[in-house]
């Protein structure tokens, strides 16, 4: 599903940092695999990259068989909405929106009509367990629950692969736990694939296959 | 506290410039159009008392008849008088030149023998020309003329010089050149001296002068030669210091002067809305610096301290930047209004050099830097309470403030009906009154814009997300959950439209009116003036030309027009007579108070007088009322017989029979005549005749009356300018809010917009969410700007201006001016949207989901 050669990425500043050094990963349909290092290790590099936010340096990256090098700002969004779900730490939603409105939005944005977009959004809050905090703004929900929102949207338009970024980084420890219970629950029940980046042992125990990183490079599991 | 300003600020000034530049720009407009007012008005009013003290030389005291000229044997009775040393008569005339780019030029008719000792000529070369004063009076067409007129001119001791008179074209001999100083500085040299004798024939003054120039005697006290000056020559004549006579002169620039101080607080205003906009963003984006400095010891009070410390900077650089802009801006402003004073009254102001008044430009920079710190007041409290534990964590945001306000809501809509209550009412009808109600005004509706701007917001979410899909919902529903991002802007560009309008109101309602007014009463054939300016009348005709024009073929009728600026409880009314049974039958006053049928039975022969509305406003008159006027035939009471909408003059008009002039004022001289031509005959075919049978014989402008409309019509137009020039500035000001808070809201929007790419929105779609929010921004502004303005314009047009001049114009609406509004206001917010939309599409998606 996800087939990562020799990526690697470098900033340019006043000392260049290389962040990535040839990092190689292949990730299968339907696998769970959790990326565990410390800060600075390039763990968000990495997922950036194979989300599309970020271009390589060097190196190819193929998601669902498209090779994300050969794509366009335009086409790497359109990639971005129908085949990724992106869930971060810091939930990122937009604090303008309700919970509905934010799990609707890549529905909008991809075009779906608004009466099918409420409904399908509504019915993604309850699958995370959030049907009466449809109206609620973010910064009217906890934590746990601005990142079932996350997931909800994430899920909204069905993508082949869900990104994880700390996703209960950001949580205490019985939501932390609801979250990885539920990225569990839609893995099986959408068929996902889930990578996810993480400092906590817990949350990669949940996974398939746990792949550590250090100094832009994985020193198990992959390459 | 300086340690902060220079460690933490000046970074945060370097990295958000634009912002800055745009932002203090508000504060350096007000500032710029305070200072310049000020400063034009002043150095003008110093030109104009300078043109007047030069002119009058030695002068203490000038003696000039109510009506008419003075005749010869007053010069002898002054000089008779106690206390006079020297009294020399002076015939003074605004002539028009043959080459009219030359503009006016003051001649001065003087008695050469003994006005030397009253203006100093300051003649080069050869003084004998002056020296020998027989020999000056020999040559009737001689004349001296300025040597800037001169050299402007290419004239020459021996140079002929064409001038238009009362007579026709006269050509005149140029036989000295006086040096630029003292006098030949007046009317900015634009002045020529010939003797007295010599002006009186070819200014048609008979054997009369205009005024008696006098100087007092050692000892003497001013107040007792007035008194018994005064005493001698009986209420037929004035006496009063030269500088009184640049009164009406004086008022109408201050008029301007006004119109352009409430401009100049309105861009303050708006400079108040865009630095409270800008500081509201810098705490949101610097709430972690907040949070580290908090965490590093620093107090609340440090924290506002310092926001306030940085609005002073910015105050300080923007008013700084003013005041110099002000020079640049006074200058253009003196010109302007030097130039409506020239068109006006004839009177040429020097507009050489800009006199700083420092006094008013200190002012104009604590009100700038007063307006900066006022406007960071509220964001620099809301840093202060920034809890330092919430904005060290990541992700978390700390809302400052909650949306809406319900005592703000209350206080603003208590506010708001107390002034449009109060405003309306009789205790509210003077200037400082009016001034209060509107700033009260201003306050009520920056409290309740954002809940206005809230509802409209409410409204435009359907249809946006009809018309415009999913980047329509988005883009109204960031206005609507963003009230505080979105309510400065919104103020800001309601304010600025407001104004817009109420000036669009102002000069629709006022050209309506007015030619409403031309049709009711200008309705003559054909009018006959001795001046070419209906303003600034130099010359009058003689009674018996009305005779001879009624023997022209085709004239039917001849009304006799006299127009008279007279005195009245410290202002200078316009007098007017005409022979009222005549003006009756073929006009259609439009009375206030009063009926057309008593009219005559009131005034024909008799003391009774029609005064203008604004006369009645101003003096606090109505029909029945005595008014007292001091006449060349003693003091004299009048009735008022009725209230008529005129605008003949700012400061009021009266409406008399002229045979009661004739009587009163003992002067049968006309201004105009207004004639009718036969039925069926051409006026344009009669125009011509009387232009045949007169050619020769006597200067004469003889207009139809699409001519005198066109002409009447461009004088309110030169009126309206300074309106429209204000119109410019205003909408200059709504699209430097519209801009720079654009700028700024898209700028604080970076992580948003950086999800919303994340989440795989295309470039055209993060572009088209942007800019239609910018348009729902300018639309509900415009709304907003639009109710307000209406009810402003309404406001300025019925009350405000009944305070300031006394009119009341029916309320007109802006039609055109709204319908402008609309598409404009939406393209210039695409366009101020455009460039931070673009800057915000370039941003990496990674870095802008970064962005705090």
């Amino acid at each position: 599903m996800i087939q990562a050669k020799n990526l690697a990425k470098r900033y340019a500043s006043k000392r260049a940092v290389q962040a990535l050094q040839g990092v190689s990963l292949d990730v299968a349909r339907g696998e769970m695999v959790a990326i565990m290092g410390p800060s600075g290790c390039g763990k968000s590099t990495f997922l950036n990259i194979i989300g599309g936010l970020d271009r390589p340096t060097e190196g190819s990256i193929l998601v669902d068989g498209i090779d994300l090098n050969g794509l366009d700002d335009n086409a790497l969004a359109r990639l971005r909405r129908r085949k990724i779900g992106f869930i971060f730490q810091f939930f990122n939603l937009l604090s303008t929106l309700t919970a509905l409105d934010n799990v609707a939005l890549p529905m909008h944005l991809a075009g779906i009509r608004g009466k099918e977009a409420a409904r399908r959004s509504a019915d993604l809050l309850k699958t995370v367990g959030l049907e009466d905090r449809l109206d609620h703004l973010p910064d009217e929900l906890s934590g746990g629950e601005q990142q079932r929102v996350a997931i909800a949207r994430a899920l909204a338009l069905q993508p082949p692969v869900i990104l994880a970024d700390e996703p209960t980084g950001n949580l205490d420890s019985e939501s932390a736990k609801q979250v990885l219970s539920l990225l569990g629950q839609v893995r099986e029940q959408f068929g996902a694939t889930v990578v996810m980046m993480t400092h906590d042992p817990t949350a990669a125990g949940s996974c398939n296959r746990i792949l550590s990183m250090r100094d832009g490079r994985f020193t198990d599991g992959g390459s | 506290m300086f340690a902060l300003l220079r460690y933490v600020s000046i970074a945060e000034f370097r990295r958000h410039l634009l912002r800055n530049i745009l932002t203090v720009f508000g504060i350096v407009l007000g500032v710029a159009m305070f200072s310049a007012m000020r400063s034009a008005s002043s150095s003008l009013s110093k030109s104009l008392s300078d043109t007047i003290g030069q002119i009058a030389g030695n002068a203490v005291l000038q003696v000039s008849a109510v009506a008419g000229g003075l005749p010869e044997d007053v010069v002898d009775r002054v000089r008779a008088t106690e206390g006079v040393r020297a009294a020399v008569p002076v015939i003074e005339s605004v002539v028009r030149t043959a080459d009219a780019t030359e503009g006016n030029m003051l001649i001065l008719g003087v008695d050469m023998g003994g006005d030397r000792s009253m203006r100093d000529y300051a003649l080069e070369g050869d003084e004998d020309a002056i020296s020998d004063p027989l020999g000056f009076l020999a040559q009737p067409d001689a004349i001296i003329v300025a040597k800037e007129f001169a050299a402007r001119n290419h004239l020459d001791e021996g140079s002929s010089l064409t001038i238009v008179t009362a007579l026709g074209k006269k050509t005149v001999t140029v036989k000295g050149i006086m040096q630029p100083r003292g006098m030949a500085k007046a009317f900015g040299g634009n002045i020529g001296v010939m003797d007295i004798y010599s002006a009186q024939t070819l200014f048609s003054r008979g054997r009369t002068f205009d005024r008696v120039d006098l100087a007092l005697a050692e000892g003497a006290g001013i107040d007792d030669v007035v008194r018994r000056l005064q005493s001698e020559l009986g209420p037929a004549y004035r006496v009063e210091p030269p500088l009184r006579r640049g009164r009406q002169t004086e008022s109408l620039m201050q008029a301007y002067s006004r119109v352009l101080f409430l401009c100049s607080l309105l861009a303050l205003l708006i400079g108040v809305f865009l630095i409270f906009n800008a500081f509201s963003v810098s705490v949101t984006q610097r709430r972690v610096q907040i949070g580290i400095l908090r965490a590093l010891g620093e107090t609340r009070s440090a924290i506002q301290g310092l926001f306030l410390a940085e609005s002073l900077v910015l105050g300080v650089v923007g008013s700084s930047a003013g005041v110099v802009a002000g020079v640049w801006m006074g200058r253009a402003s003196m010109r302007f209004m030097a130039a409506v004073v020239e068109q006006t009254y004839g009177m040429h102001l020097q507009t050489g050099g800009l006199q700083v008044d420092k006094f008013w430009a200190g002012i104009a920079f604590l009100l700038g830097v007063a307006a900066s710190m006022a406007g960071a007041f509220l964001p620099a409290r809301a840093a202060s309470r920034v809890d330092p534990a919430l904005a060290l964590q990541k992700g978390k945001h700390q809302t400052l403030s909650r949306s809406e306000n319900r005592l703000r809501r209350r206080i603003g809509m208590g506010l708001a009906i107390a002034c449009i209550a109060g405003g309306f009412s009789p205790w509210a009808q003077s200037v400082a009154a009016q001034s209060v109600i509107i700033s009260v005004l201003f306050v009520s509706l920056a409290l309740l814009v954002p809940t206005f701007s809230h509802l409209l917001a409410r409204l435009l979410r359907v249809p946006m997300g009809r018309l415009f899909g999913p980047e329509g919902r988005l883009a109204s529903d960031s206005l609507l959950q963003a009230p505080r991002r979105t309510s400065a802007t919104v103020a800001a560009l309601t304010f600025s439209l407001a104004c817009v309008l109420v000036m669009a109101t102002f000069s629709v309602s006022i050209k309506a009116s007015f030619a409403e007014w031309l049709n009711s009463v200008f309705n003559p054939d054909l009018f006959i003036s001795a001046s070419e300016s209906l303003t600034a009348r130099t010359f009058q005709f003689p009674p018996s030309l009305g005779e001879e024009l009624k023997s022209v073929p085709g004239v039917r009728q001849v009304d006799s027009l006299r127009l008279l600026n007279i005195s009245y409880r410290g202002k200078n009314p316009l007098l007017l007579s005409i022979e009222l049974d005549q003006w009756l039958r073929r006009s259609k006053p439009l009375l206030e108070e009063g009926r057309v049928e008593e009219l005559i039975p009131a005034m024909a022969g008799k003391n009774g007088v029609l005064v203008s509305s604004n006369f009645a406003r101003i003096f606090h008159v109505s029909k029945g009322s005595g008014i007292v006027l001091e006449t060349p035939a003693g003091i004299q009471r009048f009735q008022v017989a009725g209230v008529q909408v005129d605008y003949t003059s700012e400061t009021g008009s009266l409406f008399i029979d002229r045979a009661t002039y004739k009587r009163v004022w003992k002067d049968d001289r006309v201004d105009l005549f207004h004639l009718m031509v036969q039925p069926g005959a051409d006026p344009i075919a009669v125009k011509r005749e009387i232009q045949a049978h007169f050619a020769g014989l006597r200067n004469m402008f003889v207009l139809t009356n699409a001519e005198m409309r066109s002409e009447a019509t461009r004088l309110i137009d030169q009126f309206l300018k300074l309106q429209y020039a204000q119109m410019i500035i205003a909408v200059l000001v709504a699209v430097l809010g519209i801009v720079n808070s654009l700028m700024v809201s898209i700028t604080e929007r970076q992580r948003e917009i950086g999800i919303l790419r994340g989440l795989g929105a295309e470039g055209w779609q993060v572009r088209k969410a942007i800019l239609l929010e910018a348009v729902c921004i300018g639309l509900v502004g415009t709304v907003l700007g639009a109710c307000v303005g209406c009810v402003l314009g309404y406001y300025s047009v019925a009350s405000l201006n009944a305070a300031f001049v006394g009119w009341v114009f029916p309320y007109r609406f802006p039609l055109v001016w709204s319908l402008l509004l609309i598409p404009g206001v939406v393209i210039v917010s695409l366009l101020a949207a455009w460039i931070p939309c673009r800057a915000a599409l370039k941003t990496p998606i990674v870095e802008a989901l970064a962005y705090e």
